[in-house]
């Protein structure tokens, strides 16, 4: 491998790995295959450079193979499950293509808007996202900290989950209207 | 990102083959949960270590990836014997490319491996059955006896020099079975004086079966092709040895194809200064005999040190009778 090229496409995996990452978590749940895809991903563009299209974008390219080894990793496991389901799978290639059209360099600029909706979150609901996401508590763990039962946490994480949806459709981040997806 | 029972999303069920209620919201939800742990777990440190092992990766293996695309193919191609000919025919080559470093090393100098064999306790269970019969054999189900085989290869001793090797098995007396290659015949010798030869590698059927002799290095391209037709390969990435502190690159393979009796997983582990095979470990192997019992054979690498020139010749192991004038 040449030095130069190297680096070249050290460049494309940092300013992409934000992005890509955010697509194999949501389609896959266990961090470990998480990076194992993504450093397969990235393996493979590399290998198949020669192949891609300039005119397209590099991201929706990258997306491409992910999605390939991702469909693989549930192949062999012998089960799919419903957030991997064609359809879905679908709306979020349409919803990380919309977010790629939106102003800003990386990707943290361009999902920006989640830190402003996260601030008009209830504190409550703030609270439990802050440990589940934040401080990785488990729900049981949080239901104890906050002395509520483990439902209630759900419930608050599900609720507060709603709220920053439309908080993000209003600014623009997930489109407002329905998408047309065919399976 | 959370273990499975503690995902608190709706309509997240692991249901295979069922549509989903509302697409958009399943979506919606699940990008959400990824920009929210993107948003604490994504640090400047944790981009940088990525893209490192990414750039380490492609100077080490840019290929190996590859078998995965392959797998599809390979586990249908699996079923068709004239291609287990073609295989064995023609090299692998990719395999041989992504891995090329660690055939080099494996062909230069003296190695001895330690070969231990235990019992696979994660498989499954035979069936024993259902109902009044069924109970009647859980009552005479009696754990299967561990096979001279097994019983043989456990502690056994490995040495190779390229093609050439010795392998030393313990009986249960005490003495020692020696089989070897020399790079022309294979021979044997027994504790009680009697040896032999032969010019293929039938003389150690007894002890190895075939599906598993490239497993113990005895042919590396086979395995490799093995690897190549059966398993979907990943790696390498950064591991240590079971001491935990000596720093190694990491092979998986898990099998794709149906064949049974070859092992579920290989596991590598390579020197990445020399690219010396540190240890291998099967899980999931199936020696010859009744029974569905499946064990782990590991392998590992003890002494690099040079062996006597004439080492791998059946004379050198030949000792005089005490009856002999």
């Amino acid at each position: 491998m040449k030095r130069r090229d190297k680096n070249i496409f050290a460049a494309l995996v940092h300013e992409h790995a934000d992005m890509l990452l955010a697509y194999i978590r949501a389609t896959i749940r266990d961090p470990a295959t998480v990076d194992d895809i993504f450093q397969e991903t990235m393996l493979v563009a590399w290998r198949r450079f020669n192949d891609y299209d300039q005119t397209r974008p590099l991201a929706q390219w990258l997306r491409g193979i992910a999605r390939h080894l991702i469909l693989s990793h549930y192949s062999r496991l012998k089960k799919r499950p419903i957030y991997c389901h064609d359809t879905v799978l679908a709306v979020l290639d349409e919803r990380f293509a919309h977010i790629d059209h939106r102003t800003g360099d990386a990707w943290k600029d361009k999902v920006a808007a989640l830190d402003a909706c996260l601030e008009h979150l209830p504190p409550v609901l703030r609270q439990c996202i802050d440990l589940f996401y934040r401080d990785h508590h488990k729900t049981a763990d949080i239901a104890d900290v906050i002395s509520v039962t483990r439902e209630a946490v759900k419930k608050r994480l599900q609720r507060a989950r709603a709220l920053l949806a439309d908080c993000l459709r209003r600014k623009g981040l997930f489109p407002t209207a329905p998408s047309e997806v065919t399976p | 990102m959370k273990p499975e029972d503690d995902f608190p999303l709706r309509d997240q069920s692991d249901d295979q083959g069922a549509l989903p209620s509302d697409a958009e919201r399943v979506a919606d939800e699940r990008l959400l949960d990824a920009l929210l742990t993107g948003r604490h777990e994504d640090t400047p440190e944790s981009t940088a270590q990525r893209v490192e092992r990414v750039c380490h990766a492609l100077e080490t293996a840019p290929r190996v990836i590859s078998l995965r695309w392959k797998a599809g193919l390979s586990t249908a191609a699996a079923a068709v014997v004239v291609l287990g000919l073609l295989l064995t025919l023609s090299a692998p080559q990719s395999v041989q490319a992504d891995l090329a470093p660690i055939l080099t090393a494996f062909d230069k100098g003296d190695k001895t491996y330690q070969i231990t064999i235990a019992a696979d306790t994660n498989e499954p269970a035979p069936r024993r059955g259902f109902g009044r019969r069924g109970f009647g054999r859980r009552l005479a189900f009696k754990p299967p006896r561990r096979g001279m085989m097994t019983r043989r290869l456990d502690n056994a001793t490995l040495q190779i020099r390229g093609r050439c090797y010795v392998l030393t098995c313990r009986t249960g007396r005490g003495g020692e079975v020696l089989k070897g290659f020399d790079g022309q015949e294979s021979w044997l010798v027994c504790p009680w004086g009697a040896s032999a030869r032969g010019d293929d590698h039938s003389l150690l059927e007894q002890e190895i079966p075939d599906h598993i002799s490239s497993l113990l290095f005895l042919d590396l391209r086979d395995m490799l092709h093995q690897i190549e037709a059966q398993y979907a390969l990943s790696g390498p990435s950064a591991g240590t040895l079971d001491d935990g502190q000596t720093p190694t690159q990491y092979y998986r393979a898990e099998r794709i194809g149906r064949r049974d009796r070859m092992p579920r997983r290989i596991e590598f582990w390579v020197d990445p200064l020399t690219h010396e095979l540190q240890q291998i470990v099967c899980t999931g192997v199936h020696f010859r005999g009744p029974g569905r019992q499946r064990y782990t054979l590991r392998i590992t690498l003890v002494s690099t040190e040079p062996l006597p020139e004439e080492w791998f010749t059946q004379q050198a192991h030949i000792r005089p009778s005490p009856n002999a004038p």
